[in-house]
């Protein structure tokens, strides 16, 4: 009998079902033992189990036909570059220059957007009112990198990472790094307390400075 | 210490008869201590939970999440659990071998020592000094400490089972031997260090070696701290409850030698995608997949042994607990395997996915069988009735909804988090460029987890409450069981 | 096999033998270990190594101790996977001959907080001395604790010394001189640290203090694979 089929037996008079073999002589403390087969269930999946793991492994370490760590990732970059290149086919790069970001500038939508994007990204080392932390003063006269909006727009893409500015071109989009630009302008001056020193070189800006 | 008011063996009435007192003191010691440090040992966890969530919970320099979260690994696994094990290993193996153990002052000196470690544990960790390497973090004056104690625990137990008057060792006695002697491996080859300082030290291996070996023993103290000595448990204390015999005396043989085989092997699955050498995670991968069935013999063994005995459940809360206990069991050795996959674990690895895991093991398979063998040996050890069969019922109920909370939680924050960290838009861009939008969105599980943790915290105190009120209506010095051999 | 299994067949004969089945049972673990970890001693394919990895300074071995100190561990990985998104997101994959002179390895198991294997050079010090003083001051949302303490306590350097010749035992390869002005480099870096976070704004007088050694750790983490070789 399948020793499986007892599992739902109600029998209480029976201690020992007696289809099934009792150990003579295994009591220990009074615990006895079946002599039951093992389930043919768990034979056949250990075994599979046993049978499976030479085909894997020279699968993976000998013929290649599983993949490994290094194909894996190959397959996964080659992916991605496919997608990177499909969007810019199907969405050609914005022409980005001082033109385009000027008509950012501006325009309350935008500046209204940079703001956040700035609280949320920039703040932590610009400081919340772009007085300079960290990082330098936004709201002074002074450049580091040049005034222009496309120099701003580049630092901001490219980060200057020997100073510990992110590079943020691959988190925001085009548009975004736009409308910060267009924050940044709309503080130009607005003197905020606790500003810090100036840095660079000055340089007086107009709103549509280009 | 207390004395028991019997010679440990003196002459009977018949006089070829010899009455053999075994020392059930000390299990009871064991008993009450595993109820103390799991109740600390979860408390913590509780405080770790809601550090998550909740920052201002970190009190301080020395109850920071960093060093508090060792310390609830540490006292979980060799406090509550370590405890636990000890006191079934103690009472059962005393009655399997018919015999009294080899030696009351090394099982006296195991548990004070043992007692003594833990308290350094809970001293130096929130101290800063550890050694960072996971369930080894305890520097190397208290390692030295622990391979003495459990030197002590191996002479006593190997010369128990030399002056054994049962000519064959039953499989619950197979399953202790591997736990110690593979622990006492394990503790030395992953303590290897050269001291630099009273609380310092370098471990003799770097990188790569240094974290197959943390690895090799970190998954094995779970194989052998939590899975041997508890299947070990369960031989012993099932068929006991159930009043039933073992469903398969050669899925024991077999299950039992594939395990401890098979289960080393697997160690390099905690290592997917790190530096360490490809073919040696596969080799851990595959070992863990071959792993599954000899688990399972053990998740076979156990219910299959309650045919004919589930109308039992009814009245028997400890029946119960092992029930759930066991299932927990089937299903953590299930999920093991199926994270060592290298596509799964690529998902699962570094998020609470693993969380969920090992707390399905610890709180169903290693808590739910410590309290069912407690729930059978309180009125045992203290001859009289349990106090409260009720409050024992509701413990079952409100830590298996607790944990059930816990896990669902952390199975969802896990595969939430994965599936962010990896997600990209059709530009080819990290859709959650920033890490902190993915803790956002789990935070909310943090809390759930922590409810469910509490109410599970919640059950470890009902036992605690129910051991004292039952060792309050204990006469008041309990004797110790005795047998009678041939002389 | 049913010789072996019957209920008085050989298993049954060595059940009565604990000492030959305790023997057994310690060869049957033993194998595994053994089996995977003698190849990643013995064969030098198994952990390469690249030349512009090098040991630790003075204050960034004791930088590291102080993230062991405190269980960074316990939140930040240092090991990023052979993954598109991980490389997008952290930086190239570690590879295993970063981490030769790791004792112990610090590449940890769960990332409730980032992985920091090549936060080196990511954030100004000043970026570090305000995230460990309040974290959600420089990230808003975050669920780490502050390490303020690390800004009041003086760094200890006394074990230097000891630390260093106990590394040199055990294989990494600092030299006498080294360890003599162990901690005069130390203190040399430290107050570098220093000068750099007044200098840009931060507190002044922090060069005694332990945190411009986390800092001086934190700032070297995975570097070594792209600085340019001496």
């Amino acid at each position: 009998m399948k020793p499986d089929k007892s599992m739902s037996d109600k029998d209480t008079t029976k201690t020992t079902p007696n289809d099934e073999p009792l150990i003579a002589g295994h009591n220990y403390d009074g615990i006895e033992e079946y002599d039951n087969p093992m389930p043919g269930w768990w034979v056949w999946l250990f075994v599979a189990s046993i049978v499976w793991t030479p085909i894997y492994i020279l699968g993976v370490h000998q013929f290649g036909f599983i993949n490994s760590y290094e194909d894996d990732l190959a397959d996964k970059q080659a992916e991605l570059a496919e997608w990177r290149t499909a969007y810019e086919d199907a969405n050609p790069s914005l022409d980005v220059s001082d033109e385009s970001i000027a008509a950012y500038v501006g325009v309350a939508e935008h500046v209204e957007a940079g703001s956040a994007l700035f609280t949320k990204n920039c703040a932590m080392c610009h400081g919340p009112a772009a007085e300079g932390l960290i990082g330098p003063n936004l709201t002074d006269e002074y450049w580091i990198h040049g005034p222009a909006n496309s120099n701003l727009f580049g630092v901001i893409t490219n980060g200057v990472l020997e100073k510990g500015m992110t590079p943020w071109g691959s988190i925001l989009s085009v548009e975004e790094r736009s409308q910060l630009v267009a924050f940044i302008r709309s503080v130009a001056g607005s003197n905020p307390p606790g500003g810090k020193a100036p840095e660079g070189e000055i340089a007086t800006i107009t709103a549509d400075a280009g | 210490m207390e004395k028991t008011s019997s010679p440990p063996i003196g002459a009977s009435s018949n006089p070829t008869m010899l009455t053999v007192r075994f020392d059930d003191q000390v299990v009871r010691y064991f008993v009450i201590a595993t109820v103390i440090w799991g109740f600390v040992g979860m408390l913590v966890g509780a405080l770790i939970a809601l550090q998550m969530p909740f920052w201002q919970a970190n009190l301080g320099q020395y109850l920071t999440f960093g060093r508090l979260r060792p310390l609830h690994t540490n006292a979980v696994i060799f406090a509550f659990a370590g405890n636990a094990i000890f006191a079934a290993i103690y009472y059962s193996t005393q009655r399997l071998t018919k015999t009294r153990m080899y030696s009351d002052v090394m099982s006296r000196i195991h548990f004070w020592g043992w007692q003594s470690i833990i308290v350094s544990a809970a001293i130096t960790l929130p101290l800063g000094i550890t050694t960072s390497k996971e369930y080894a973090e305890l520097e190397w004056p208290i390692d030295i400490l622990i391979a003495v104690i459990w030197v002590i625990f191996a002479i006593n137990f190997f010369m128990t089972l030399k002056i054994r008057r049962e000519k064959h060792m039953y499989v619950a006695l197979w399953f202790y031997i591997a736990t110690i002697v593979t622990v006492a491996v394990l503790h030395i080859g992953n303590s290897l260090a050269i001291p630099v300082g009273l609380f310092k030290s370098y471990p003799i291996f770097a990188g790569v070696q240094d974290a197959f070996v943390q690895w090799w023993y970190g998954h094995n103290a779970v194989a052998f701290f939590l899975t041997t000595p508890f299947l070990g448990l369960m031989y012993y204390f099932l068929p006991k409850a159930a009043e039933r015999p073992v469903f398969s005396y050669r899925l024991s043989i077999v299950h039992f030698w594939s395990l401890v085989f098979l289960y080393i092997w697997a160690g390099p699955h905690h290592l997917q995608y790190t530096s360490v050498p490809e073919w040696a995670v596969t080799l851990g991968m595959v070992f863990s997949v071959m792993l599954w069935m000899p688990s399972w013999g053990g998740m076979i063994n156990g219910p299959f042994t309650l045919r004919g005995a589930w109308h039992k459940l009814r009245d028997s809360v400890v029946l119960k607990m092992y029930v759930i206990g066991i299932t927990f069991y089937g299903m953590s050795t299930f999920e093991g395997p199926l994270l060592s996959v290298k596509t799964v674990n690529a998902l699962s690895h570094y998020t609470d996915w693993t969380i969920g895991h090992v707390h399905a093991g610890a709180l169903g398979w290693n808590g739910f069988m410590t309290f069912g063998m407690i729930y059978w040996l309180l009125p045992k050890l203290w001859k009289t009735d349990l106090w409260s069969n009720k409050l024992a019922n509701a413990h079952f109920w409100i830590g298996t909804i607790g944990m059930l909370l816990y896990v669902m939680a952390m199975y969802s924050a896990g595969v939430t988090q994965g599936l962010m960290w990896r997600a990209f838009d059709g530009a080819g861009s990290l859709i959650y460029p920033d890490f902190m939008e993915t803790v956002v969105q789990i935070v909310p599980m943090y809390w759930v987890r922590l409810v469910g943790g509490s109410l599970y915290l919640v059950g470890m105190m009902m036992l605690g409450l129910n051991m004292i009120m039952t060792i309050r209506n204990a006469k008041d010095k309990p004797t110790d069981a005795a047998i009678s051999v041939p002389a | 096999m049913s010789s072996f299994l019957n209920t008085d067949g050989r298993h049954r004969t060595l059940e009565g033998w604990p000492l030959v089945f305790t023997t057994l049972t310690i060869l049957a673990v033993l194998v595994g270990g053994t089996v995977e970890f003698l190849p990643l001693v013995l064969m030098e394919t198994n952990r390469p190594t690249i030349s512009t990895v090098t040991p630790y300074t003075p204050l960034e071995l004791t930088g590291r101790d102080l993230y062991i100190r405190e269980g960074c561990v316990s939140c930040h990985s240092q090991q990023i996977r052979p993954f598109r998104d991980e490389i997008e997101r952290y930086g190239e994959y570690s590879k295993p001959g970063e981490s030769i002179y790791d004792r112990p390895f610090l590449w940890g198991s769960k990332r409730t907080g980032p992985d920091l294997s090549r936060v080196g050079g990511k954030y100004p010090d000043l970026w570090h001395v305000l995230h460990l003083e309040d974290p959600r001051s420089t990230s808003p949302n975050s669920l780490m604790p502050p390490y303020n303490w690390l800004l009041s306590q003086d760094v200890n350097l006394d074990n230097l010394t000891a630390k260093m010749n106990g590394l040199r035992t055990l294989g990494t390869p600092y030299t006498d001189s080294d360890i003599e002005g162990a901690v005069q480099d130390a203190k040399a870096q430290a107050s570098n640290i220093a000068r750099t976070i007044s200098a840009s704004g931060g507190p002044q007088g922090l060069e005694t203090k332990e945190i411009v050694a986390v800092i001086a750790y934190l700032q070297r983490m995975g570097t070594d694979l792209t600085k340019s070789q001496n």
